[in-house]
């Protein structure tokens, strides 16, 4: 008897823990099930911003359910590269390069900090109101501020479908950081029985784990990174370019919150970035034999530092 | 309008939130400034005699400061906007490839462009 | 130069001697203060940051131009405002001229709503967002004079050189900015009523 009571409390618990988190508005709650359960082909733009410059791509976007193929347009940049997700695992294959990138799938991880900002009533409002047409589909356009008013997030959505057709983000001062929109949509696609099958062969497939320690031997950086258990998984690893050196940068994911590593030449003092705070983040930088390693994050800073100390090197 | 009606108005005014223009904004500012910096010393050294030398001197004290004092919060500034860009990459680009993982497939260009670049091709 | 100019310029720890200080500090002194006026002007975020940009890069080129007859600060905040002038004439919008009207009659009593009393002014999301707009609307010729006064703490001859104007027409534009904020204030209390 006691035993069913409890699981009664429980199971009240738990409902009031997902009503609490799902979104009031019912627009809302089908643009967050739409995430795993749309179907489409569609032509859409990407744009991002960096300080004046600003990056813009054109990408086809097959999409059935959680099974994503992203194909690039041939005159972009990034001509024949294609991404592949099967629900579980991420591929890039980029042409000239025999090395498939192999990653964890990373779903709806695109609508992760809208939920988070839904779920917090406090923080952030929504407003809802009518869309101009995209792609000839009408719309409804959703708006995420902050306590201070700000604009975080702009959505223009389809409503049957629950489809984000735009999407216009934005930085803690207002700042636009970048948006997409699809040209063309066909809500009624037909796929290849290959269209979302792995790429390539087995053995040409590489984690990122695997990628860090090759750009770490080629570059002359320390193989470190998270292991499992942390609540973070590695995403994608690259070598770039700052103040004429050379920075590995690690970005993990998990629970929907982004952490990202950086190891650099000891040019960082030890302690929190005070830039990283006036942009309402976190950070945690320390030395180890002879190498900066930074976080920022989100994330509370004590939780950097005990991520800090888990840090691996193998 | 009476006097106390003036006073919370220019209360209510100097109240107003404070806009804060962002880390990435920063960054390019100081790009700029360093370019800048670096083309007045290229002219500064193209002109003779003792009061370009000064001149130069001046310039060059200033570079120097700027440089000195700017390394760290630029540095500092490029991290926090890596980071963010990562975050709204998450956001835009779904399981599609984030600027982080572009890298140009061979026949590709820098898919960066300036705006001033853009201005230009006008 | 005025006495008022004189204690202004001496308070300000930025302008001392600035052809000889790391430029980069005179940009955190006043880069959230000089986007805030910029932006409030041009009703445009990404034109804000791109004129904001435009302004202290020209500063730091003409440094050596700075004479020190005015503030650093007013210095930094003329050479925005003339840029927000020629955006506006690209964008082809006028700074227009606002009638200076008192509407003495919309006063009635409301002053004695306590949210009138600055020293216990408690600002509401809600108020604040009245005020926010109402300084929204004002035409950019206002705008500037109340932000220069009222939020960047200028005296009326610094606004004066700022602006280009003359003493009278600051003083007038301060008034009839006021009064428009106030007046949406007082429709806002009257609505709450």
């Amino acid at each position: 008897m006691t035993r069913w009571v409890a699981f009664l409390m429980l199971a009240a618990i738990c409902a009031l823990v997902r009503a609490q988190a799902d979104p009031a508005d019912p627009l809302l709650r089908r643009v967050l099930e739409a995430a795993g359960k749309a179907r489409y082909a569609g032509e859409r733009t990407v744009e991002y911003r960096r300080g004046l410059d600003r990056l813009v791509q054109t990408e086809l976007v097959f999409k059935d359910g959680p099974r994503y193929r992203i194909e690039y347009l041939p005159g972009s940049p990034l001509a024949g590269q294609v991404v592949i997700e099967n629900g579980r695992r991420r591929w890039v294959v980029r042409p000239g390069e025999e090395a498939i990138d192999e990653g964890p799938a990373r779903g709806d991880d695109a609508l992760a900090r809208l939920r988070l900002q839904l779920a917090d009533r406090r923080g952030f409002t929504t407003t809802v109101e009518d869309g101009e047409p995209i792609a000839g589909l009408p719309t409804r356009r959703v708006e995420v501020a902050d306590k201070r008013g700000i604009v975080v997030q702009r959505l223009w959505v389809h409503p049957p479908t629950g489809i984000v057709l735009r999407r216009e983000i934005f930085g803690p001062a207002g700042g636009k950081l970048g948006s997409f929109e699809f040209r063309r949509i066909d809500l009624q696609p037909r796929f290849s029985a290959d269209d979302f099958e792995p790429p390539g062969r087995p053995e040409a497939r590489r984690g990122p784990i695997a990628r860090l320690r090759e750009l770490a031997r080629a570059e002359g950086f320390l193989p470190a990174h998270l292991p499992p258990g942390t609540g973070f998984v590695l995403d994608s690893v690259e070598v770039r370019p700052l103040l004429g050196r050379r920075v590995l940068m690690q970005v993990y994911r998990g629970g929907g919150r982004i952490l990202t590593l950086y190891q650099l030449p000891p040019m960082v003092r030890p302690g929190p970035l005070q830039l990283a705070r006036r942009a309402g983040l976190n950070s945690y930088s320390w030395q180890r034999e002879g190498r900066s390693f930074v976080l920022v994050s989100g994330l509370p800073e004590e939780r950097l530092r005990e991520l800090a100390g888990r840090l691996v090197v193998r | 309008m009476n006097h106390r009606e003036n006073r919370a108005v220019r209360e209510w005014v100097r109240r107003l939130p404070e806009d804060e223009p962002g880390l990435a904004w920063r960054a390019s500012l100081n790009e700029r400034l360093a370019k800048e910096a670096r083309g007045r010393n290229r002219r500064a050294a193209r002109t003779a005699g003792a009061s370009a030398a000064l001149a130069v001197a001046a310039s060059l004290a200033l570079w120097f400061v700027v440089q000195r004092t700017g390394t760290d919060s630029r540095l500092e500034a490029e991290l926090v906007a890596w980071h963010q860009s990562a975050v709204a990459a998450t956001d835009l680009s779904g399981p599609g490839l984030s600027p982080i993982e572009w890298r140009p497939s061979p026949a590709g260009a820098d898919p960066w462009r300036s705006v001033e670049e853009e201005l230009e091709a006008l | 130069m005025r006495p008022a100019e004189l204690s202004r310029s001496g308070s300000d720890p930025a302008a001392v001697d600035p052809a000889f200080r790391d430029f980069g500090s005179i940009v955190d002194a006043y880069q959230n203060r000089l986007y805030g006026f910029v932006r409030r002007i041009l009703n445009d975020d990404e034109e804000a940051l791109d004129v904001t940009q435009e302004a202290f890069v020209r500063a730091f080129r003409n440094l050596g131009r700075f004479d020190g007859r005015c503030s650093l600060k007013a210095w930094l905040f003329k050479i925005a405002h003339n840029l927000c002038v020629d955006r506006a004439r690209r964008r082809k919008v006028r700074f227009a001229e606002e009638p200076l009207e008192c509407g003495e009659e919309e006063q009635g009593g409301l002053a004695s709503d306590d949210r009138w009393n600055p020293e216990s002014v408690v600002l509401s999301d809600e108020l604040l967002s009245v005020v926010n707009g109402a300084v929204e609307r004002l035409s950019p010729k206002l705008k500037a004079v109340l932000l220069l006064h009222d939020r960047e703490d200028m005296a009326y001859e610094e606004i004066a050189h700022v602006l280009e104007l003359p003493l009278g027409t600051v003083k007038s534009r301060l008034f009839a900015a006021r009064e428009q904020v106030a007046g949406a204030v007082r429709a806002y209390l009257q609505e709450e009523r």
